[in-house]
């Protein structure tokens, strides 16, 4: 079992309408325009949650998708050709004084899904305006980088293979975002901004995908019956990628100040998890070996830790209480056998085994598909 | 009944033993005693040259004290001496660019045993398509 935290993904935003704000020196312009606030409404009445629309016409339009996270996916497939459309001809004319007035007219707002603050905020979400096109491209990215693992989430129980793609398409995504968008928006703002819209969050959100796929791929290597102690190497790589995420949670660089406690939280248990389970197949590999002493020492050394980080949120202490009664139950059996039987010296501390841990899976890299239509912007 | 029955069946049993003589009869006849003397002959000669030839295949002279098994194991015993002190020299020298003679072809890389876990890992990326 995996834990699971959709929490990324729940970002909302204000409307825009880019023909009320844009000047179009053209239809074809103009229509372009309006097809973009069309599909951005479809998006902003999904995640607002303020579409009057039933679940049976909302099948309907999107060709039978029974699935709501595949019917977002589809309307941000169709809209983000348009806006990097929009995106490229606008750089074209930066520095115009009148495109820079509209960009601030259009008033760019998203929420945030990890900002602390939105959770104790009774009236609502806190909104963050940026008036950069590139915020708006960021944020709807980040939130179809969301919505690929949340889908990924959804059909694990049932196409392990696919559910790995997602993982690795949604870091893909967010490795994007953290190379080549968001840096761009940091040197021109200084405005306050949602944590989703900083080159640290979005790296943080690829390893956790990657570390998602990769606890896929420990499933399907579990299924088949692949020996321990690459079992072992494989959550450890998981542990690994985890690491790397926290220590840019933790570090210096201010841009990931107030996150929610949730989140934090997941990452640690997640880790805490991981290494319950790679310390229990490293001590089976070490029974296989005749090294049963050391084996014990691993699994007492491992339930110690496990024990001080058992998680607050129920469906995740659920998962992480049936891993420590397993490994509970294999220490008892451990015991009683050296006990009865082989009398060996059990280590402790900086005696027991170091463990290497195997990262197999790499990100999908993310393309951007623009729609190639000319654009005439009455400047 | 019974008697005619059994009349009958010794009568179809005598019948076939006459004619599996005649057979027996035709091909014997085809057969000379001569011919087979003849044939004998001929297998005995090529026999002879047989022997004549690895007769000269003998090694001779000092070569005739060589054991071929000892040999092998020895050429062996020099061919991972020599692999030995190559590997050596690639980890201590300076890298270098190779220069391989024009005509001659580089030397194939060693193919190294991979471990079982190595085994199951790449099954394990191929399925999951990573």
């Amino acid at each position: 079992m995996m834990m699971h935290c959709l929490q990324p993904g729940k970002l909302q935003s204000k409307k825009i309408i880019f023909e009320d704000v844009f000047s179009a020196r053209d239809s074809a312009t103009l229509e372009h325009l309006k097809e973009l606030s069309s599909r951005r409404r479809v998006i902003e009445e999904s995640i607002n949650q303020s579409s009057f629309i039933t679940e049976a016409i909302a099948r309907e339009m999107s060709g039978g998708l029974t699935s709501h996270c595949l019917r977002d996916l589809q309307k941000l497939e169709q809209y983000l050709p348009l806006l990097e459309n929009l995106v490229f001809h606008v750089d074209l004319v930066c520095s115009n004084h009148h495109v820079a007035c509209w960009i601030s007219e259009l008033k760019i707002r998203w929420s945030s899904a990890l900002n602390s603050s939105s959770f104790f905020n009774l009236r609502g979400p806190k909104f963050f305006q940026i008036d950069n096109l590139r915020y708006e491209l960021g944020m709807t990215l980040y939130l179809y980088a969301a919505l690929l693992r949340e889908r990924a989430i959804e059909i694990l129980p049932t196409d392990l293979v696919k559910s790995a793609t997602l993982f690795r398409e949604a870091a893909g995504v967010f490795e994007h975002l953290a190379i080549e968008i968001f840096p761009s928006l940091q040197s021109a703002q200084s405005v306050e901004r949602p944590p989703e819209a900083t080159p640290s969050i979005c790296t943080v959100m690829h390893l956790i995908c990657l570390a998602e796929a990769q606890a896929v791929t420990i499933r399907k290597a579990e299924e088949k019956g692949t020996t321990v102690g690459l079992l072992a190497k494989l959550h450890y790589g998981i542990i690994e990628l985890l690491g790397e995420a926290t220590a840019i949670l933790y570090s210096n660089t201010g841009e990931c100040k107030d996150i929610s406690s949730s989140f934090l939280e997941f990452i640690s248990s997640c880790k805490a998890l991981h290494e319950l389970r790679s310390l229990k197949y490293l001590a089976e590999s070490l029974k296989i070996t005749e090294q049963l002493g050391v084996a014990i020492g691993v699994l007492r050394d491992a339930l110690t830790n496990a024990k001080k980080k058992v998680p607050g949120e129920e469906s995740w202490r659920a998962i992480f209480g049936k891993e420590i009664d397993a490994a509970a139950d294999m220490l008892r059996k451990f015991e009683h056998e050296n006990e009865f039987v082989w009398h060996e010296k059990i280590p402790a501390g900086d005696e027991l085994p170091r463990l290497q841990g195997n990262k197999i899976v790499n990100a999908i890299p993310y393309n951007p598909k623009r729609w190639e239509r000319e654009l005439s912007l009455k400047i | 009944m019974i008697m005619l029955e059994g009349a009958k069946a010794t009568t179809e049993t005598v019948y076939a033993l006459r004619t599996g003589a005649a057979v027996m009869k035709a091909i014997q006849k085809a057969m000379n005693i001569d011919d087979v003397d003849k044939t004998m002959d001929e297998i005995n000669e090529q026999t002879e040259n047989m022997k004549i030839q690895e007769a000269l295949s003998t090694p001779i002279g000092a070569a005739a004290d060589f054991d071929e098994d000892e040999l092998e194991v020895e050429l062996e015993e020099l061919e991972g001496a020599e692999l030995e002190e190559q590997l050596l020299q690639l980890t201590t020298a300076p890298a270098a660019p190779v220069q391989v003679p024009a005509g001659r072809q580089p030397a194939r890389p060693i193919p190294q045993k991979r471990t079982v876990e190595e085994d199951e890992l790449a099954t394990l990326q191929a399925e999951m398509a990573l």
